[in-house]
């Protein structure tokens, strides 16, 4: 079985995150790169497949140069191989990042795509849906759960209120949740045979895909700073100024 | 190709290896530990601080699924075979929990080198593939209860049996790392009460160990006696020839002094974050507390130091990788050649990290001195960097003596450099000449000139003294502390140089040049103590003074701590 795995290079969530101050986007200097967790996770459940079944896990990262670092960290960890599709620094909006990947899938002919639900940079949440449109591929998103067998994969999806289990036909596409296992490290050996693996590079421009955005980002902002409180005496103070604030109902 | 104690008569290279030179695997390998360390050690801290070894054990082993030991040994038996600059940056984030990194080096620094460095091929075949994986955990065991700083003068002994297929050993050994739970210890021992042997002793031999020891810090960390009452060990186990233990006692702890000084570096930078994240967290008067003066000096010292460290620990380390992999000389031959730089890097390294644990508890105010508060448990654990891997004492007296013996050996053309040193003192322009590109070059000018007078002045001073020197050991330290300071000065000065075109390159020389001016007075404190007590001329020291340019550290301080906040 070909497992492909889309993976975006993302800050790393524990860092601390500052704007731009046009507002255009995140200050990248001195912040800390990883694989998106989500797509971590992807990664993980990719060589566990593989594991079971057999196959070959294929790494594709859309962007610059650099993403090069965390295609390299999912080598190590066990994947196969990867592509890297350079973006040159282009920006590009969910739409084209499905419609690149649709090229990409086209070339590699995989039997299951496994991404995260979304990257925790814009939180936006649908390039997996997008890929599954574009490809006429049935979808399961949010897998807490994944069994293959039979060219079919049975996914339990975490929905509000409970867990819900569909089954697809593979080629499918399957978005991770954050519960569905707890990703491997890449370890030191791993590393040392990464560089090894193959790597291959495709220029963006080379795909003739159109990325004329439909979406664009006006500004980012951060939250207002948190006011202080103030302490009351008693419930009655409580209720009045939360009427003075019209915080109440009524 | 470089040899030891060069730095002692030329000015360092504008091409020395820094932290920035990373290759790709190298950062990677930096990043697992880091995760590793992050997600799985910092989770279970508070039960390594409580002395939960056996959590420390289980950390040890999944460390060793993951490879984190395999660094150093060869492929042929498991290994990766990586260069030590590999080692080193692993060894630097191990630092984020002390007892977890003490552990560590214990296990694969000095309980495996041993045999890395001397075992015959049985030897390595048999013990490094499970060592390097972690299946069996190793532990080095030199010091007795009465042979610390004497660890030569072991009481140990080795009696042969059956005509010498088997030796039985008597003995105890005090503070022994991992004791609690390892499998192998390199022992060393006596035979026949006089020539001092290394030995591979397994657990199952059957050696006792003693009551874990209660200690100041290091808590995750076991240490225990070991007790070796009739324990037969079969010759097979001899490690390297018998008499000749002193050669894998001695060549090992080179090592683990470039190691406890290299760790530093890592400890350094963590200690340095922790501090910062504080100081803009923390407001009083209204503002965060980095906004004050006095807080921001705080930090400068410490992330010049950590500077200072790392630019030395790389430097050196990459020195003995081009000496080691480039001339196929014998590993611990490598680190012999640098004994001098690693004993420099450890007093260096353990007493500015010491500087910098001690600024962090401050910078945390009454807070620092808490349990709950990560800087209280470093204060604690840093203590010892000092006393283990030789006393910082005799550390310093060490320095000269391993450059007098060379010297004596003809190793060294000690004479040659102090007529050259004169030279320079002659015509100092053409020291300026030669730095003119380099950064901070006031600074390093000024480092020349106490290097070239140490040559010469102590020339005098030894031959003064002749065998007497021995008893002069003030003297002999403040020989140390004069050069520790122009090792780890001039790293930092051509780690700063390396990179003076580079977005950064005026943060590096400004915290090259905070470093200099804040050891300098120590420099001319340790020339006055060592003229005056061979009766020599003190203008000489007086000069020196002055040949470092007075500036406004202040300004330095403020700079430096402002560009850490942000960088950081």
């Amino acid at each position: 079985m070909k497992i492909l795995v889309p993976i975006k290079r993302t800050h790393d969530p524990y860092s601390k995150i500052k704007l731009k101050p046009d507002g255009s986007g995140i200050d990248t200097s001195n912040i800390k790169f990883v694989i998106n967790p989500f797509d971590e996770i992807a990664v993980e459940e990719a060589l566990r497949k593989k594991e079971k079944h057999g196959g070959e896990v294929v790494i594709l990262s859309i962007g610059t140069q650099e993403a090069v670092e965390q295609i390299r960290t999912a080598l190590a960890m066990g994947a196969d191989r990867g592509i890297l599709v350079d973006t040159a620094g282009k920006t590009l909006d969910q739409d084209s990042i499905a419609r690149i990947m649709v090229k990409i899938i086209g070339e590699e002919k995989p039997d299951l795509v496994i991404m995260g639900k979304q990257a925790i940079d814009d939180d936006s949440n649908q390039v997996g849906q997008l890929l599954s449109e574009y490809l006429n591929w049935p979808q399961a998103t949010f897998a807490s759960k994944v069994d293959i067998q039979d060219k079919k994969a049975t996914v339990v999806r975490e929905v509000d209120g409970g867990l819900e289990t569909v089954e697809v036909d593979l080629p499918a596409i399957i978005t991770t949740d954050l519960r569905l296992n707890q990703p491997r490290y890449a370890s030191l050996p791993g590393i040392m045979k990464a560089k090894q693996k193959p790597l291959k590079v495709v220029k963006l421009d080379e795909l003739g895909v159109d990325i004329t955005p439909k979406v664009v980002v006006e500004k980012l902002e951060t939250p207002p700073e948190r006011k202080a409180g103030i302490k009351v005496k008693d419930v009655d103070e409580l209720i009045a100024k939360l009427k003075e604030m019209k915080a109440l109902p009524f | 190709m470089p040899n030891g104690c060069d730095f002692m008569s030329q000015i360092v290279s504008k091409d020395i290896f820094t932290p920035e030179d990373l290759n790709e695997e190298q950062k990677m390998l930096a990043q697992t530990v880091e995760k590793f360390m992050k997600e799985e050690v910092l989770a279970r801290e508070q039960e390594i601080e409580e002395g939960n070894h056996e959590v420390v054990k289980d950390l040890l082993k999944k460390a060793g699924e993951l490879g984190f030991f395999a660094i150093e040994v060869p492929q042929e038996y498991g290994g990766l075979g990586l260069d030590k600059i590999s080692a080193l940056v692993v060894n630097e984030m191990m630092m984020y929990n002390t007892s977890f990194a003490v552990s560590s080096e214990a296990h694969i620094t000095i309980g495996s080198h041993p045999i890395i460095f001397f075992g015959n091929e049985a030897q390595k075949r048999k013990y490094l593939p499970d060592l390097a994986y972690a299946k069996k955990i190793a532990a080095y065991a030199l010091t007795e209860p009465q042979a610390g700083s004497d660890a030569l003068n072991a009481k140990t002994t080795a009696t042969p049996l059956n005509g010498g297929e088997y030796f039985v050993l008597n003995g105890t050994k005090q503070f022994i790392t991992n004791a609690g739970f390892a499998d192998i210890f390199v022992v060393f021992a006596k035979v026949n009460g006089k020539d001092f042997t290394a030995f591979i002793v397994e657990r199952e031999f059957g050696v006792k160990t003693g009551k874990e020891e209660k200690k100041m810090g290091q808590k995750g960390s076991s240490t225990r006696q070991l007790i070796l009452e009739d324990v037969k060990v079969p010759k097979e186990n001899i490690l390297g020839e018998i008499g000749k233990g002193h050669k894998v006692a001695l060549n090992t702890l080179n090592l683990g002094r470039m190691r406890l000084g290299g760790s530093a570096g890592g400890g350094g930078k963590i200690l340095t974050k922790i501090a910062l994240d504080y100081a803009k967290d923390r407001k009083q008067f209204g503002k965060p507390i980095i906004s004050f003066p006095l807080i921001k000096w705080k930090i400068a010292n410490m992330a010049s130091k950590t500077f200072a460290i790392q630019s030395s620990s790389y430097r050196i380390t990459n020195l003995i990788d081009q000496k080691w992999l480039g001339e196929k000389v014998d590993e611990w031959q490598a680190f012999e050649e640098f004994a001098v730089e690693a004993t420099i890097l450890k007093v260096g390294g353990s007493e500015f990290l010491w500087h910098i644990v001690d600024e962090a508890v401050q910078i945390h105010g009454g807070y620092g001195y808490l349990r709950e508060y990560k800087v209280e448990n470093a204060y604690r654990d840093e203590r010892v960097n000092r006393i283990y891997e030789g006393t910082n004492e005799i550390n310093r007296l060490n320095i000269p003596e391993m450059i007098l013996r060379r010297a004596m050996r003809g190793r060294i053309d000690f004479f040659g450099w102090v007529q050259r040193a004169q030279k320079n003192l002659d015509s100092p322009d053409e020291i300026k000449k030669q730095i003119a590109e380099y950064s901070a070059k006031e600074e390093l000018f000024a480092l020349e000139i106490a290097k070239a007078l140490l040559l010469t002045e102590s020339q005098k001073v030894f031959s003064k003294f002749g065998e007497e020197i021995q008893n002069e050991q003030e003297i002999l330290a403040a020989f140390s502390d004069i050069l520790i300071g122009i090792f780890l000065g001039e790293s930092a000065i051509a780690r700063a140089t390396k990179h003076k075109d580079k977005p950064y390159g005026r943060y590096y020389e400004n915290m090259a040049r905070f470093v200099v001016h804040t050891y300098w007075p120590k420099i001319v404190q340790s020339f006055e103590i060592m003229l005056l007590r061979a009766g020599l001329r003190l203008e000489l020291a007086e000069k020196l003074y002055r040949t470092l340019p007075r500036i406004d550290v202040v300004e330095l301080s403020r700079e430096i701590a402002d560009t850490t906040a942000e960088v950081l």
